[in-house]
């Protein structure tokens, strides 16, 4: 693989064969937090390499840039850094569309209440208020009503898995709070795909409903 | 709106005009809170918003200002109804930009509900989640650590315990010993009446460490000047020889205490070559341990 290496970048710099174990072990570890779908803060990646493999801190960039090119080349995942107040934080997304089977380890009624609520806010073209959120996961069979462990889901899980995010907005007695697609929704999920599958739902071409599929050209565009 | 306006017509003949005129007003603020909910569109969503304004107009059209003045309270419920208005506008116009949105959210709704299935899928730029046998790194692993550590500070400090008083009875236990070895001795004097072979006495054939507890044991007896170890001319081999303090003279304790140094090296080496050399095959002395 270090063969390799050298033939392909003749410019790459000499000491990263020293970082070899460093960047197995940092790709390593990104794939395996990805699982949980939290963001991984680049605090713990320096964390976890200075104590497995005692790399300096200041050596970490080069091997996060070394370990997203092999994702990239060997898994075609990419890392994306997203926005946090707590330092920099990275995800994982496919580099490009890809039809892959339902996991195994995401549960599928969870699955298709993000599903609705992402679809939802899309669709509305706003910000969703919180109650409304509630009524229409509970029109949709989804959530019970006051089920507050299944909100939980919503103002929790999906937003520290950033899919969703969820915001106060206003003041006072005014003051509600929202629904918005989170950074990870952004990234993983294509507009056209969500409005194609409206589509096939009820039959429609994707044109339908103009104003989304406006939303959606602009973003392949962008 | 004629309707509205008889209404008002008959609370203003009323007593408690302001009072009414209040109470409709809080009806408002609840009705355009709950607008957003009950409209099934937007263009629902503004037709009722600005029914509701138009109202809260005629409204203030009711009163004069001695009265408003008289009652700040109606103002105040009047503006709060016309900034929860404008609210719901910046909302619906966020959502209208030009074109209409023609999305119906009970329809999607109900479509949901009827093919949950359909519903349910991977999103095209999201990584297959990897099952791990072991599970994932999820970050919860900071919290079992710390738990381990307080675990082993427990263990610590209840191990200390037991150590002093371990101590306290193994020192009981040698002296117990040291003069279980000093009966011993003066036993198989008296019954040979004559010195005691020091290695036969001390050498132990199936235990190293055993003999090595005889040694240490003897060396005490010799420190605190009850035997005596005596080079035997004869044999040029040691022998031990209990001080029978009763029947010693003082002259000769005080040159016994002078000399008493004893000093002894053995090895398992050693210890097998004496044990051969004096073809020893029961341990002489046997004592019980307790």
């Amino acid at each position: 693989m270090s063969q390799r290496r050298g033939n392909r970048s003749t410019n790459a710099e000499p000491d990263i064969s020293e970082l070899e174990d460093s960047i197995k072990e940092c790709v390593h570890y990104i794939i395996c937090r990805e699982g949980s779908k939290i963001p991984i803060k680049r605090s713990e990646i320096i964390k976890h390499l200075n104590t497995t493999c005692e790399t300096p801190t200041s050596q970490v960039n080069k091997v996060i840039i070394e370990a997203n090119k092999i994702l990239k080349r060997v898994y075609g995942y990419k890392l994306v850094q997203v926005d946090s107040k707590s330092g920099m934080q990275y995800i994982l997304v496919l580099t490009e569309e890809c039809e892959s089977l339902p996991s195994s380890v995401t549960d599928a009624h969870h699955r298709k209440i993000l599903v609705a609520a992402l679809m939802h806010i899309f669709m509305s073209g706003a910000p969703v208020k919180e109650e409304e959120m509630w009524k229409f996961l509970e029109e949709a069979g989804l959530l019970e009503e006051n089920d507050h462990a299944g909100r939980k889901l919503l103002t929790t899980t999906f937003t520290r898995q950033m899919y969703l995010q969820f915001t106060k907005e206003g003041e006072g007695d005014l003051a509600r709070n929202i629904f918005q697609w989170g950074q990870r929704a952004n990234e993983e999920v294509p507009k056209n795909f969500l409005l194609g599958k409206m589509a096939e739902a009820f039959g429609k071409t994707p044109d339908h409903w103009c104003e989304q599929f406006k939303q959606a050209n602009e973003e392949i565009q962008s | 709106m004629s309707r509205n306006n008889t209404l008002s017509q008959s609370s203003r003949t009323s007593m408690s005009g302001s009072y009414g005129r209040q109470l409709r007003l809080r009806n408002m603020l609840e009705e355009i809170s709950t607008v957003e909910d009950d409209a099934s569109n937007n263009l629902e969503c503004m037709d009722q918003t600005s029914r509701v304004v138009s109202e809260a107009k005629n409204l203030r059209k009711e009163g004069d200002d001695d009265e408003r003045v008289r009652h700040p309270g109606e103002s105040y419920l009047d503006s709060r109804v016309l900034r929860a208005a404008s609210d719901v506008t910046v909302r619906c116009a966020e959502a209208v930009s030009g074109n209409i949105n023609i999305y119906d959210k009970h329809e999607l709704a109900s479509h949901i509900a009827q093919n949950p299935d359909f519903w349910h899928f991977p999103f095209p730029l999201e990584i297959p989640v990897a099952a791990h046998v072991f599970g994932s790194f999820a970050p919860v692993a900071a919290r079992p650590a710390r738990a381990r550590r307080q675990l082993e500070r427990q263990q610590a400090a209840q191990l200390k315990e037991p150590e002093k008083v371990d101590k306290l009875e193994k020192t009981e236990e040698d002296s117990q010993m040291v003069t279980r070895v000093h009966n011993f001795i003066v036993k198989q004097y008296r019954a040979r009446q004559k010195p005691l072979s020091y290695f036969h006495a001390v050498l132990d054939p199936g235990s190293f460490s055993k003999t090595i507890e005889n040694i240490y044991h003897v060396s005490f007896l010799v420190r605190d000047g009850h035997v005596s170890v005596t080079l035997d001319d004869e044999y040029g081999l040691p022998f031990i020889t209990p001080t029978q303090t009763a029947f010693t003279s003082q002259k000769e304790q005080v040159d016994l205490s002078d000399e008493k140094q004893f000093i002894v090296s053995i090895d398992m080496q050693r210890w097998q070559d004496l044990i051969s050399a004096f073809d020893i095959r029961k341990p002489l002395m046997v004592l019980k341990s307790k």
